[in-house]
Formats: structure tokens, sequence, C-alpha cells
């Protein structure tokens, strides 16, 4: 999270889940800040203190930072349309969703906003690459592509990734229902289905600890397939 | 096993229903169900005892639907229709999580974290 990069930060808006993120929560959310972008932070019912920390960083950054919190945990799907909603809300014209457990490079941002403040695009997914992944993570990540390919016909090199952008037209008729995990995969199929343009960028991630113990693995995997096999026959 | 004119399984039936039946009863006065929805499952335990009692009458309809037994139909008729409840109870509790997502969603939403409100705490 070095490199200075200068951009016109106005109407971005950076949408941050985060659930017991009492580790990196402050630095991720004062170091966007501090870059000029607007933070929404998203506490999903975490029990850690979070939100108190979230609120301090608050106190610093009050014209930058906005923190909402679930009073119960609802998943990242549900965090992540709050935050959209919020963002939304307050006349975002760029929104960002990015994690909060510090695997995203904030010198990133510029570039997944950049093919939508060109007019390229109306959605942008940024990609993490595989060979930069531990073989478990670039495993199951494989098959998840191959499931959202199969599932919404959408071929994308990262399905799972966690850094996304949106105007604020495709964020308004973005509809995710999915609550957990499941939401990556169904972001691309709005995107799809609402006939958005979609470009995709290369991003950089950091592998941590932390940042391995969340995210897609196997079981996550199953529990996203098993998801979609039920949606198929959702009323 | 046969106790008296009755079989096992009938006397176990009949327990069951009328259990089912006072529970039910119980929801309709305490208002957590219509008296059309008592009436429904009344009208179905009469059916199940009728089969129960008088298996040989089921023997014509499970031939119509290709099982050689009666019983063969009762048993794969209930398998349906626990699947069919398994389905209408993953909707509904679909649906339920739903709704408290949006209810959670709007709390956040309505409560954001304002330092002044803070402040004057």
């Amino acid at each position: 999270m070095s490199n200075e990069i200068s951009q016109n930060t106005e109407g971005i808006f950076l949408v941050v889940p985060a659930y017991n993120e009492e580790r990196t929560v402050s630095q991720i959310i004062e170091c966007i800040a501090e870059r000029g972008y607007n933070v929404v932070l998203v506490n999903d019912g975490s029990a850690d203190s979070t939100l108190e920390l979230a609120t301090e960083s608050k106190r610093k950054y009050p014209d930058k930072i906005f923190v909402v919190s679930h009073v119960i945990n609802r998943g990242l799907g549900a965090a992540l349309k709050t935050g959209m909603m919020v963002a939304l809300n307050k006349g975002a014209k760029y929104i960002i969703t990015f994690d909060a457990d510090g695997q995203h490079e904030i010198s990133d941002i510029p570039n997944v906003c950049k093919p939508l403040q060109d007019g390229e695009a109306d959605a942008v997914i940024g990609s993490r690459p595989f060979e930069d992944m531990p073989l478990s993570k670039s495993f199951a990540n494989l098959v998840m592509n191959a499931l959202t390919f199969i599932f919404y016909g959408r071929n994308v090199k990262d399905s799972q990734s966690g850094l996304r952008a949106f105007t604020a037209e495709a964020a308004e008729k973005i509809d995710v229902v999915s609550t957990g995990y499941g939401v990556s995969s169904e972001f691309i199929k709005e995107i799809s289905d609402k006939n958005l343009r979609l470009a995709e960028v290369t991003i950089t991630t950091i592998y941590t600890p932390e940042t391995q113990h969340k995210g897609t693995d196997a079981i996550v995997g199953l529990k996203i397939l098993g998801k979609m096999v039920i949606d198929l026959f959702r009323i | 096993m046969i106790i008296g004119p009755f079989r096992i399984y009938q006397i176990l039936l009949i327990i069951v229903m009328i259990i089912a039946i006072i529970f039910m009863y119980n929801r309709v006065r305490n208002k957590r169900s219509t008296p059309a929805t008592f009436a429904l499952w009344v009208v179905v335990w009469m059916v199940v005892l009728f089969f129960a009692f008088a298996p040989k009458i089921s023997d014509p309809l499970a031939g119509f639907f290709g099982f050689s037994r009666g019983l063969d139909l009762l048993i794969i008729a209930g398998f349906a229709v626990i699947a069919y409840a398994g389905f209408r109870f993953y909707i509904k509790i679909d649906n339920l999580n739903q709704n408290m997502t949006d209810l959670v969603r709007e709390i956040a939403i309505r409560n954001e974290i304002q330092l002044d409100e803070e402040n004057d705490e």
C-alpha cells in the first residue's frame, strides 16, 4: 500500500465489509480516506472491536469515512449490498468493493476505476493472477470460474475477486440476494443479465495468514455450488 | 402385532392423529392458524386413517398408478409429501432469512454512526 497515485477521487466510494477485522480495519480505511476516497465501512455484526475502531477512524476523517453496522452477522453479500446502498444514497458516482482483511493494494483503486471513468465499462473486476495464489486457493478459484461459467454463462478470469468497481448506474441495476461468499458469482450473473459492459483489470494481491484464512477454499466452494443449484429452483 | 381388533400401527396412528389434532386445535384457539387449515388437517388425517383401517380399498388405486400393493402407494405418497414439505420449509426459511437481512440492513442504514450523537451521550 505504498504507491502514491494521483487521481480525481471525487464521487468514488469504497465499500468495505468487515467481520471481525480489528487487526486491519483501522489501517485500511484510514489509508483509503487519506488518499481522498470516501469509505463506507459496513460492520457485519463483528464480535470484536471492529465497530469501535472504525468509529475512532471516523473521528479522524469525519467527512470521508461513513460507518454503518449490522446488529447481527448477515454475511459478505448482505454487507456489500448495504454498503452499496449507503454509497448510492450519498451520491456516489463510482462504487468499489474492497476487502477489509488487507489483501488488496490501495494503489490498484485507480486502475479498476479507470475503465469506468473513461466510459469503457459499467463494471470492472480486479483479477488476481492465479499463479500468485497458494495452490489450494488457485484450484478452488479455477473450479469456481468453471461453475460460474456453467451456471451463469459468463467466462471471467477471477469470478471470486473481492475488488470490483461499478458506475452508480450499474450499481443501481445490480440486485444481489446471496448473503454469503456466493455473492461473488452472483455479481457476475447480474452483470451478464443486466447487459453491463465488463472490464477485467489485473490487480495485486497480498497473501498473509489473515487473508488466506478467509475467502474461497474447498468447503466454501462446495457451499457456493449448493447455493447455485438451489437458486436454479428459486421461485 | 395385533392388540384386540387393531393392529399396532393402527393404534399408533390414532395416537399421533389425536396429538396432531389437539396441537392444531390449540393453534386455532390461539389464532396462530385459521379454522380452514384445521379443517384441512382433519380431512387429511381422516383419509390416512381410512386407508390404515381399510388397506384393501387402496389396492385398485395402487393398480391405477402401477403399484401392486396399496401399502407401496401409501409409502411412496408419504415420501413425496415429506419431500414436498421439506422443499416448502426451505423456501419459507429462505424467505425469512431474506426478510431478516432486509430488516438488519434497514436498521443499519437508519442508524449510521454519527459522531455528534455519540458525544451527546
